[in-house]
This record gives structure tokens, C-alpha cells and sequence, in this order.
């Protein structure tokens, strides 16, 4: 009996030790490679973090067409995942990638922190016309250059063509029609309603008091202390008040976005519009199946005056170039050319329903005539989004875009739980970034 | 993941308040008081009951569900469509298998964690009971000491410490940390103290057995209740760790089950470029929590063990 258990405890010890003793073995085996396979193995390789699934065909692809550079790819986690771990490198001073997906909100975020190169020095106007104008800017800091764009989110309107048809609700065009159409939806009994209000929609939210004229930030990463901020001006205001009134008036719900609940009703039909980026449809397009009898059309996304329309955008990834990287040259190279290729983009329409700001396949027949299934064949590019995309002059994010947007949400919660009213709510959003800003060593200009 | 520690004081419970009842049922008076005060409890377990299965039945039925199905079909009932097998072959083809890979890893380090501090805590606890030595109080209260801090505030001076070695993103950075169990030996030494008795060590010191041979022949079989205890806690402390492979991990195909399913999902919530496998999370979830659940059902009576052994002494 005691021997058996002494053997026991001898094999369990010797277990741990073959366990714990093969698998670091293993692992710097699993270090050298990568997700995907290496073609031209004598090739420089660069480092990338991209978190698209569909990314890996787009990497062969890359690898197959280049002598000279190889891209090892490694899928870091999506957006804040990734950035975290960006951080923690950035602070330990080793551990970056080469070359790094980042959305273009938070780029400023990093080249404050000196975690980005400025790829102009690497060519990075050579691809300059191949982008819109607002494209551009949103991953320039005045002169500088931090990132390549690749996909965006200009925003439209999808709508459920059979409840709108149903209760007979015309599809509104302007914010004025939009609210008329929420109490008519209201009035006619319709079990849901017809939009939601997500006080947690960050970008989404900026984008729409953006399309009312709100510049928040000025910031240039040249002048790295000073920040100017402005996010109290009468163009916010005016679309907050627009929201909290229909808010009072139960026109909208205010469910958070990005939840399960969300997806629901995304889907069931309780709410009959969904303001969208040019990525919403491949995000319901997921879900597509959940109601057969759901009719969905894509429309412009409503305007202010419908006179002079302004297009606005919601949200886009980028690939920057770290400055841990040890071979920066080959990182510009991999972030120039990696999605600068026809074929490439039609890996990311077709399977990860990305929305290119390259602009040749912006301009190809391909895309521009591309029929969506999930819309019941209708040309949405066409349509809707190419549009909305060409109009987009560019946004300026702040070196602190999370914590902005956290106030944001806390501000427009505060607001929509009838605890202040919508100017109050943008006066102490202000207030309360300027004073962030002075504690973080900015000068206000 | 607390679900299970907190069924478990539910069911010791159930047991602690069950056999008292039971022996004192001979006499007649207080029979009756007794069995008011029971349907009393027993009311309260089956509310703390529905209370803690009801996660686990969604969970269940959420893994039966396809991707739609999910948003569609009442939360707690299942959908028309029977998809749990669909399901599963999904997790083999989705990202080439690597659902396995993760719960392979989850294995690996809940295992090589879990027995690596097991020893350690078997031999620091025997130690802190059975020898004196200069300073042993002070290590020991140190020791105890950081039973309060948790795993996660020292994620990031691990991570500063396992980046300085170069050992960030491989097995290892979960698995070294993960060998120190603090509570461990507190609870090995403790009953080290009470089932191993001096004399017994003395008598075999005096029979001319050496301290080696002393504690694997004498003191070791007396303490194998606190060693699976002290194994369960640490093996399923490790498996259920989400933040230190989350911080440390970079690579697809060393992460664990957890951190990969949380990656799943961040990428199904993300619009741009993203893909939705929620049928794909909760059923892997659901799979990844049998394992526990089973070796709960067979080990029930360490687990009590484990959780007296901390109480009463």
C-alpha cells in the first residue's frame, strides 16, 4: 500500500517534470513559425498582429507574390485585446510586432508614446493617392504619416423594408423625417421601435455629432503637449438635445450596443433602422438566417440638410509600423503593400465583408456593381456607401480617444436616465476632458 | 467559473445541516421542530439550487443552439433545431481544430501547474510543520501573508519579470507562476501538523529511517486526503486563471481555453472583418466546463474535505 503510493507520487513527479520539461521545447519550435506558412524561407519576415480571420488568405497571398519579404502573421486578439498587449510591450520595451493592425481612432493613442514610425520617411506618400482625402487624414497627425489604411465604416442607414412597408412609414432621409417616422411607428402600435440610442456607441456617437459640424479635437503629434478641445459646440449640442427628445419620448430605446441583447434585437425586428457603418451589413449577414421574414435595404444615412449633405464614418483599421521593429524599412514595405493588390481586397470584401479605402477597387466596376445577397440583391455600394465614402473629409482623434469616449458614455448615461439635460451633459463632458488633459500635462489651446 | 466553488459550499452545506437531522431523529419531541426547521432549509436549498443551475442549464441549452438559433429561441428553452453536434464538428474545422489545441493547453497548464505547486506545497508545508529552523515564523507569515493578494495584481511584475527572461508567450509564463500556491501550503501544514503526530516520526527516526525516508513512508500516506485537496484547488485554480495567459500569451496556439474563447468572442462582437461563432463559444464553453464538473462529481468528498480542513483548524 505504501509503496504503491510512493509510486504514485514518484509518477506524478515525473509527469510534471516531462510535462513542464517538453513543452517550452515545443513552444520555441512554435515561436520561430508562424500562423501561416513561410513560402520564400530565406526572405526577410515581418512580424504582423492582425486580428481579421480571413486575414490568413491574404497573407499567402502576399508571401506567394514577394521574394524579397515574407509576412509571419500572428492573430494578437481584436481591438483592445490587441492593444493592451501593445502597451504592456510598448512599456517592457520589447515584444511588439513589426507591424501592427490598429483601428485609426487609436493611433494617436500610440504615437504619443513614440510606439509608431513615421512612415513617411518610408515612402508612405508614394501610396498617398491611392486613398481618399478623408482616409488619409485620419491616419495623418499634420505632416506625419503614422499608419496605411485599410478598411473604413462609411455610415449609411439599414432599415427593415417589411416593418417600414407595413406600418407605411416612408424611409426618411433627413433627422427631421427620422423623427417624424419614430412617433409614426409609435403611433401605429408597432411592437418595437425604430432605432436604439447606445449611450455606449463611442465612435458611433462622435460620428454623429461630427455629422453636425463637431470638430472635438485639434490635435498634431508634432506639437505632442498641446491639444485643443471642443466638444461642447453647438452642433453636439444640437444632435444630443435631437436624441434626448426622443428619448423622453420612448421614440428609441437605449439599449448598449456591442451586447448579446443587442444582436437580438438587432435581428428580431425591434428596431426597424439600424445606423450603420459599410461593415454593419457583414455583421448582421452573420446573424442572417435569424429572421426569415426580415426584408433589409440599405439607405443614406439621414442628414441635417438634406441641401448639403456631410458623410460621416465609423470607425476603420489601419496597419502601423512599430518602432521596436527591427527592420523598419520591410514593415513599411508589408503595411504599404499588403492590401494594395485587387486580388487581396477581394479576399477581405467577400469573406470578412471589409470596406476598402483602397481606392482602386473603390473605383472598379467590381465593387462599385457588387450585389449583397443579405439585401436581397440590391447594389448597397452603389447605393449607399460609395458615396458616403468619397464625402468623408477625416476626422482628428485625441491621444486619449478611450478615456474621451468613457466620458462620453458616462455623460450621454447620465443624460438619458433624466439626471441632466443634454447641454449640461456635453458642458461637464467638457469640462471634465479639459481637466484630464491639464492633469495629464496638456496645454489647453 | 465561481459558480462551482460556490455550489460546492451549497452541497457541503446541504450535507453539514442533512446528518445532524439524521441522528437526532431517535428521540420524539424534538422531531418535530427539527422537521419544520427542515422543510425550512430544504426550501432555501432548492431556491440556492435553481439559483446556481440555472446558468449552468443555459449554458446547455445555449450549446444545443445554432449561430442564429441563439438569438433567436427563448433564452431558456431550446431552439426547434437540435444543433449541438453541428456544433461540435464546427469546433474541429473552425481555425483548423484549434478549440482542441486551447483545451489541450488548458490541460497542460492546469495539470503541470496544478501538480508542480502540489509538491511544492507538500514539501514547504511538511517543513513549516515538522522542523523548526530560524526564521520560520517570519517566512511563514509572509507566506500567509500573500494568501491575500490575489493572482491577478501581480500579472504585471510577472510580466515584467518573465519579459526580462525572455519567456513572455511560451508555456512556461503560465506555467512557473502558477507553481506557487500559498494557500496550499498553508492548508499542507496544517494538517501536516494534526494527521502526521512527532512521536510517529520519532519512532521511525529511532528504527533508523532517514528524514527522506521518514517523510515518503511514514508522513506522506497520512496526508493523502490534504494532497488530493491541495491538488484539486490548484489544478482547477490554474484552469480557470483567464488574466495571467491573457497578458502573457500572444500566440493562437498556446493559449488555453479560456483566454482563446474570450478571443472568439471579441472577435464575433467586432463589426468590421469579423465573424460570428457564438453557437461555436457556448458549445466550446460547455465542453470546456465538463471536465470540472466531472472530477466535482467523483472527488466530492475531497472537495468538503478542502473546505473543512481551511475552516476549523
Amino acid at each position: 500500500m505504501k509503496s504503491k503510493l510512493l509510486a504514485a507520487i514518484g509518477l506524478v513527479a515525473v509527469t510534471a517534470a516531462a510535462l513542464t520539461g517538453c513543452s517550452p521545447a515545443a513552444e520555441s519550435a512554435k515561436k520561430a513559425d508562424c500562423t501561416n506558412t513561410i513560402v520564400n524561407k530565406d526572405a526577410t519576415q515581418v512580424s504582423v498582429w492582425a486580428w481579421y480571420p480571413a486575414f490568413e488568405d491574404v497573407v499567402d497571398l502576399f508571401n506567394k507574390n514577394h521574394d524579397d519579404v515574407q509576412i509571419c502573421w500572428t492573430n494578437a486578439g481584436q481591438g483592445n485585446d490587441e492593444y493592451t498587449k501593445f502597451s504592456t510591450a510598448i512599456e517592457a520595451g520589447s515584444g511588439a510586432p513589426d507591424v501592427i493592425m490598429l483601428e485609426s481612432e487609436v493611433l494617436s493613442s500610440f504615437s504619443i508614446r513614440n510606439a509608431l514610425v513615421d512612415l513617411t520617411e518610408f515612402g508612405a506618400d508614394d501610396v498617398k493617392a491611392d486613398y481618399t482625402e478623408g482616409a488619409w487624414k485620419d491616419v495623418s497627425s499634420g505632416e506625419a504619416v503614422y499608419a496605411i489604411p485599410v478598411d473604413g465604416g462609411p455610415m449609411g442607414m439599414l432599415y427593415r423594408k417589411d416593418i417600414l412597408d407595413q406600418y407605411k412609414i416612408p424611409v426618411p432621409t433627413t433627422w427631421d423625417e427620422f423623427a417624424a417616422a419614430a412617433q409614426a411607428l409609435k403611433d401605429a402600435g408597432a411592437p418595437g421601435v425604430l432605432a436604439d440610442f447606445p449611450t455606449n456607441g463611442r465612435a458611433y456617437n462622435q460620428a454623429l455629432y461630427a455629422q453636425a459640424g463637431s470638430v472635438p479635437f485639434a490635435y498634431d503629434n508634432a506639437k505632442p503637449t498641446e491639444i485643443g478641445i471642443d466638444v461642447n459646440d453647438a452642433g453636439s449640442k444640437k444632435v444630443l438635445s435631437y436624441w434626448d427628445d426622443l428619448v423622453k419620448k420612448n421614440l428609441v430605446a437605449t439599449d448598449d450596443a456591442f451586447t448579446a441583447d443587442y444582436n437580438t434585437k438587432l435581428v428580431d425586428g425591434s428596431y426597424a433602422i439600424y445606423v450603420a457603418a459599410a461593415w454593419g451589413p457583414g455583421y448582421l449577414g452573420g446573424l442572417s438566417d435569424a429572421d426569415s421574414d426580415a426584408v433589409w435595404q440599405a439607405a443614406p444615412v439621414p442628414q441635417w440638410d438634406a441641401a448639403n449633405p456631410v458623410q460621416i464614418n465609423w470607425g476603420g483599421s489601419t496597419f502601423a509600423v512599430t518602432s521596436q521593429s527591427k527592420n523598419q524599412e520591410a514593415a513599411a514595405t508589408v503595411a504599404k503593400e499588403v492590401f494594395g493588390t485587387e486580388e487581396a481586397w477581394k479576399i477581405g470584401i467577400e469573406k470578412a465583408a471589409l470596406f476598402p479605402l483602397w481606392k482602386p477597387i473603390l473605383d472598379s466596376d467590381y465593387f462599385r456593381d457588387l450585389e449583397y445577397p443579405f439585401f436581397g440583391g440590391q447594389q448597397i455600394n452603389k447605393d449607399v456607401f460609395l458615396a458616403a465614402a468619397s464625402g468623408y473629409t477625416g476626422f482628428t482623434f485625441s491621444p486619449f480617444q478611450n478615456y474621451a469616449y468613457d466620458q462620453l458614455t458616462e455623460q450621454q448615461y447620465a443624460m438619458v436616465q433624466g439626471e441632466k439635460s443634454s447641454d449640461q451633459a456635453l458642458d461637464d463632458l467638457q469640462a471634465s476632458l479639459e481637466k484630464y488633459a491639464t492633469d495629464q500635462g496638456f496645454v489647453l489651446q | 467559473m465561481t459558480v462551482f466553488s460556490q455550489r460546492d459550499v451549497d452541497l457541503s452545506d446541504h450535507h453539514t445541516t442533512g446528518i445532524p437531522v439524521h441522528e437526532v431523529r431517535g428521540p420524539q419531541r424534538p422531531g418535530r421542530r427539527t422537521g419544520r426547521r427542515r422543510i425550512g432549509s430544504h426550501v432555501f436549498l432548492v431556491i440556492l439550487g435553481i439559483y446556481f443551475i440555472i446558468p449552468i442549464w443555459w449554458l446547455f441549452v445555449a450549446a444545443t443552439k445554432s449561430n442564429s438559433g441563439l438569438f433567436t429561441s427563448p433564452a431558456f428553452w431550446f431552439d426547434g433545431d437540435f444543433a449541438l453536434f453541428q456544433n461540435i464538428a464546427g469546433l474541429f474545422t473552425h481555425e483548423g481544430g484549434i478549440y482542441w489545441t486551447w483545451l489541450g493547453n488548458s490541460f497542460l497548464y492546469a495539470f503541470s501547474g496544478g501538480i508542480g505547486a502540489t509538491i511544492l506545497s507538500i514539501l514547504a508545508g511538511y517543513g513549516f510543520a515538522k522542523y523548526r529552523f530560524r526564521g520560520r515564523g517570519a517566512v511563514f507569515t509572509i507566506i500567509l501573508g500573500s494568501v491575500m493578494v490575489p493572482l491577478t495584481a501581480l500579472v504585471i511584475p510577472t510580466f515584467m519579470l518573465l519579459s526580462q527572461y525572455g519567456l513572455i508567450n511560451t508555456a512556461w509564463a503560465v506555467i512557473l507562476p502558477s507553481l506557487l500556491s500559498p494557500f496550499g501550503v498553508y492548508l499542507m501544514r496544517v494538517y501536516t501538523q494534526d494527521a502526521v503526530p512527532d512521536e510517529m516520526l520519532e519512532a521511525a527516526r529511532i528504527d533508523g529511517a532517514g528524514e527522506i525516508r521518514t517523510f515518503f513512508t511514514v508522513a506522506l500516506p497520512l496526508l493523502k486526503p490534504a494532497i488530493v485537496t491541495v491538488l484539486l484547488l490548484s489544478v482547477v485554480g490554474t484552469w480557470n486563471n483567464f488574466f495571467l495567459p491573457l497578458a502573457v500569451l500572444t500566440d493562437p496556439g498556446l493559449l488555453p481555453v479560456t483566454v482563446g474563447l474570450n478571443r472568439w468572442t471579441a472577435l464575433s462582437n467586432a463589426g468590421a472583418g469579423g465573424e460570428q461563432v457564438w453557437n461555436l463559444i457556448t458549445s466550446g464553453s460547455f465542453i470546456s466546463v465538463l471536465p470540472l464538473i466531472l472530477s466535482f462529481l467523483f472527488l466530492q468528498r475531497y472537495w468538503q474535505g478542502g473546505l473543512s480542513l481551511g475552516s476549523i483548524k
